[in-house]
């Protein structure tokens, strides 16, 4: 798998279309987007004699939201665990194909599955705090791979953490207290900064607001775009206006296959496929 | 790839999109109604029949802002991707052209009012015969871009982006024509005046007809509307 810069699937205007400079700034933006963090070639996953991905392509581009779509059971969340190997531990499921991070083969059998789902960390459906404090919850990983030698480092890594699952304001004054006692929204956003809390560098999230009241939502959602200019995300979600507000861009799958994967807008406005056009449209089953 | 109302899992949604496709036929049949009166109007000088346009004007409006709301409420209500977001885009413009075209049938209507209010019914002093030419190949462009809109026939609308042309040349040509028959004196300046509004009045509604065959083929097909400039030639530079 090589980075050669033919396989940019973007098409941007010429910059000879604007009588101003592209800035610099926005230029290595661009080049950054051409180069995927991970990528997933001919991935296929059986449990047992089940097919549920069936032959996978896919990048995953730097600071990109990428939400994958799709009917209940077309393997999303498979897929998904398999970009931080926690389908490693199911019985009887067998990933085949190459995925890579940053080139590297995570499957590869030198590759150490701890350092890998620190730099590709997961969010789940439910919020799953650790039965401990709310500080606990976020040093607990950190303390684990040594991201902090003092005290006050720790203090400063938690802080930082929940300031940006924009979480702080609310616990700041009960960090004693168990995680499992604040609200739903405050639990998957004490999650999210768990994940954040050691530095990954791509965020998996399988359906992170389903069980969240709207205006929760609205904050992941917020949060989410915030996280971009720092990390990748990819996202599950059911909400296909949520995929429309978070992403830039959106893979459809449909039966184990990626139908169609594209700019969001384009997804939900004209999409080439009609399968596709005929689930964002609702005109399925 | 056209979804065209049919069969989505929400049963209630085909039905607003229908309700919808329907609402905007009716606003163009009374609109091309009011474009046939308004040129009849205009050849008889008849004064009532003007006015009744004029009052009809109200009924267009009404109908833009009922169609108006009803793509509001399948906005909120249904959030629509793929071909019905384009169907309600669509829509949404098609009928702002559709009103358009009400209010310049309206101006024709004006003017046989005006020529009453000045006595100055004695129409030989236009070259008339180049607004009912005018009119007769915008009257053909409105009725087959509304085929086309009802039929969601692709070919169709093409063909009057095609047809459009037309309505421009004879344009150009009714221009020459008036300056001929102003150079004659066989007019005066005050009715030239209101002739070529008039004829302008029917250029725009053939372009707004033209418009609406575009958003037939967007709707259809995704493909967005082109911006034409106008072609450099020896013509009078009209918008
Ligand atoms: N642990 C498992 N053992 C056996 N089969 C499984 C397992 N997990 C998933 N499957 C099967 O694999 C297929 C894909 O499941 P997956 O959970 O990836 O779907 P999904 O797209 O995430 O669906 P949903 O939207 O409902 O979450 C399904 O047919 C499912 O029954
Ligand atoms: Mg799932």
């Amino acid at each position: 798998m090589q980075n050669d810069m033919s396989t940019i699937d973007l098409t941007l205007p010429s910059s000879s279309f604007f009588n101003f400079q592209i800035s610099r700034d926005r230029d290595n933006d661009l080049v950054a987007f051409g180069l995927p963090r991970m990528q997933c070639a001919n991935v296929s996953v059986y449990y047992d004699s089940k097919l549920a991905v069936d032959d996978v392509n896919l990048k995953i581009l730097p600071n990109e939201v990428l939400a994958l779509i799709g009917p209940s059971g077309c393997g999303k969340s498979t897929l998904l665990r398999c970009l931080n190997r926690m389908n490693d531990t199911i019985q009887g499921c067998k990933v085949s194909g190459k995925i890579t991070l940053d080139d590297q083969d995570i499957y590869a059998s030198d590759m150490d599955v701890v350092p890998l789902r620190v730099r590709v960390g997961m969010v789940f459906q439910k919020p799953n705090p650790f039965p401990k404090s709310i500080y606990d919850n976020i040093a607990m990983a950190p303390r684990l791979h040594g991201l902090a030698s003092t005290k006050a480092e720790m203090d400063e890594i938690v802080e930082t953490s929940l300031h940006r699952a924009g979480l702080w304001d609310e616990v700041k004054d009960r960090l004693k207290q168990a995680g499992t006692g604040l609200s739903g929204g405050q639990q998957q956003r004490l999650c999210i900064a768990r994940t954040i809390a050691v530095n990954p560098e791509v965020i998996l999230m399988d359906e992170p607001c389903s069980a969240l009241d709207p205006i929760a939502t609205a904050k992941i959602e917020q949060l989410i775009d915030e996280l971009r200019k720092e990390y990748t995300i990819v996202i599950v979600t059911h909400s296909m206006q949520q995929a429309a507000r978070v992403s830039q861009r959106t893979a459809f799958f449909h039966l184990g296959k990626i139908i169609e994967v594209g700019a969001t807008e384009k997804i939900f406005t004209n999409p080439s496929e009609e399968l596709t056009e005929r689930y964002i449209t609702g005109h399925f089953g | 790839m056209n979804s065209s109302f049919g069969h989505h899992t929400i049963h209630q949604f085909d039905e607003e999109l229908k309700a919808l496709h329907t609402q905007i036929i009716e606003m163009g049949e009374l609109v091309l109604n009011q474009l046939c009166l308004s040129l009849e109007s205009v050849k008889y000088m008849d004064l009532s029949l003007a006015q009744g346009i004029i009052d009809r004007e109200k009924v267009v409006d009404e109908m833009e802002v009922s169609a108006d709301k009803t793509i509001c409420a399948i906005l909120v209500r249904r959030c629509p991707k793929g071909s019905d977001l384009r169907q309600v885009l669509s829509a949404s413009k098609i009928v702002n052209c559709l009103e358009q075209i009400g209010d310049k049938t309206v101006k024709l209507a004006n003017f046989v009012v005006l020529m009453h209010t000045t006595d100055q019914v004695n129409t030989h002093y236009f070259s008339l015969e180049d607004i009912y030419r005018l009119g007769g190949v915008s009257i053909e462009i409105v009725q087959s871009a509304l085929e086309a809109f009802e039929e969601l026939d692709a070919e169709q609308a093409r063909q009057v982006v095609q047809y459009h042309l037309t309505l421009d040349q004879e344009f150009q040509k009714a221009l020459h024509h008036l300056i001929d028959f102003l150079q004659a004196e066989k007019s005066n300046v005050n009715n030239t005046v209101s002739q070529v509004l008039m004829m302008k009045a029917l250029e725009r509604i053939g372009e707004h007809a033209r418009q609406i065959a575009e958003l037939v083929i967007y709707q259809l097909e995704g493909q967005e509307p082109t911006h034409h400039l106008p072609d450099l030639v020896e013509d009078f530079p009209v918008d």
